[in-house]
């Protein structure tokens, strides 16, 4: 994708959100045009946007934390049941 | 690693090797920070009840932050050190999701939540190798989404820290974390 279709995209995907859902349909067909893969492309992530909520918003590094300490966890069970 | 002081100038060391293009010394970081990692949670993980995670996260996430903050005097800028230390958390915990996959296949690699609502669902969970894989294809499409990215996730900045460091106004740090965010959550779902 040329960077000049995806500033497009970009914006257009931001000034959507800022509308309504039920003028959103209204702003697109004035923006995109008969450019319907413009308008795929918008939709698409509307779409996702609406879906991601909290994704990705706790750093990794606490989700990555929290694993370790799970496997740690298992590790002194085992250590403990083979001691006995 | 024995003690404490040791580690902490062979990770000094390391840094600066790395930032200068010694790949090698990623490795050699790799093992020392999750042997500190390790090192604390188990000496956490025997004071707490198991499942009281959260606290021990809490203290993990401190004690990283302190390693990292006695190596900032020796960076050229601060925002040299925190693009460092971001990519050098990605390059961590990417390397470390790819061994535990390698090792458990699949069922160990480091998972973090697509939607905290449904958490316990495993189809929910996204693997951070291929949060890295579409990271790595925003790049190029772009750059400065992706940097938000990397300070955000991966780094744990603010939207106020990463627009100090990319020279932006935190109203575009917001707008470029928005399109990014929509942008990876489909290239993910697409993918799994």
């Amino acid at each position: 994708m040329n960077p000049e279709r995806w500033q497009r995209i970009d914006e257009l995907f931001l000034a959507a959100l800022e509308y309504e859902a039920e003028e959103r349909a209204a702003f697109l067909d004035d923006a995109c045009g008969d450019d319907d893969s413009l308008r795929r492309e918008v939709e698409s992530l509307i779409a996702s946007h609406e879906q991601a909520n909290t994704f990705i918003e706790r750093p990794a590094f606490e989700a990555a934390a929290e694993g370790l300490c799970r496997s740690v966890q298992k590790e002194i069970a085992t250590q403990l049941t083979t001691r006995r | 690693m024995t003690t404490a002081s040791s580690s902490s100038q062979e990770v000094t060391q390391l840094l600066i090797d790395w930032s200068r293009g010694d790949q090698a010394a990623l490795e050699g970081l790799m093992t020392l920070v999750y042997e500190e990692l390790r090192r604390l949670a188990k000496r956490l993980m025997r004071r707490e009840r198991p499942g009281h995670t959260l606290q021990t996260t809490a203290l993990i996430n401190k004690a990283y932050q302190r390693l990292i903050e006695q190596q900032r005097v020796r960076w050229k800028s601060r925002a040299h050190f925190f693009a460092i230390a971001a990519q050098l958390m990605r390059r961590i915990l990417v390397e470390y999701a790819r061994t535990r996959s390698r090792a458990k296949r699949g069922g160990g690699a480091l998972r973090v939540s697509l939607n905290d609502a449904t958490l316990s669902s495993q189809e929910q969970s996204l693997d951070l190798i291929v949060l890295d894989d579409a990271l790595q294809r925003l790049a190029p499409l772009d750059p400065r989404k992706s940097r938000v990215v990397e300070l955000r996730f991966f780094g744990g900045l603010s939207i106020e820290e990463v627009a100090g460091e990319l020279n932006v106004t935190p109203m575009t740090v917001v707008r470029d974390w928005k399109t990014a965010k929509a942008w990876l959550h489909r290239e993910i779902i697409h993918e799994s």
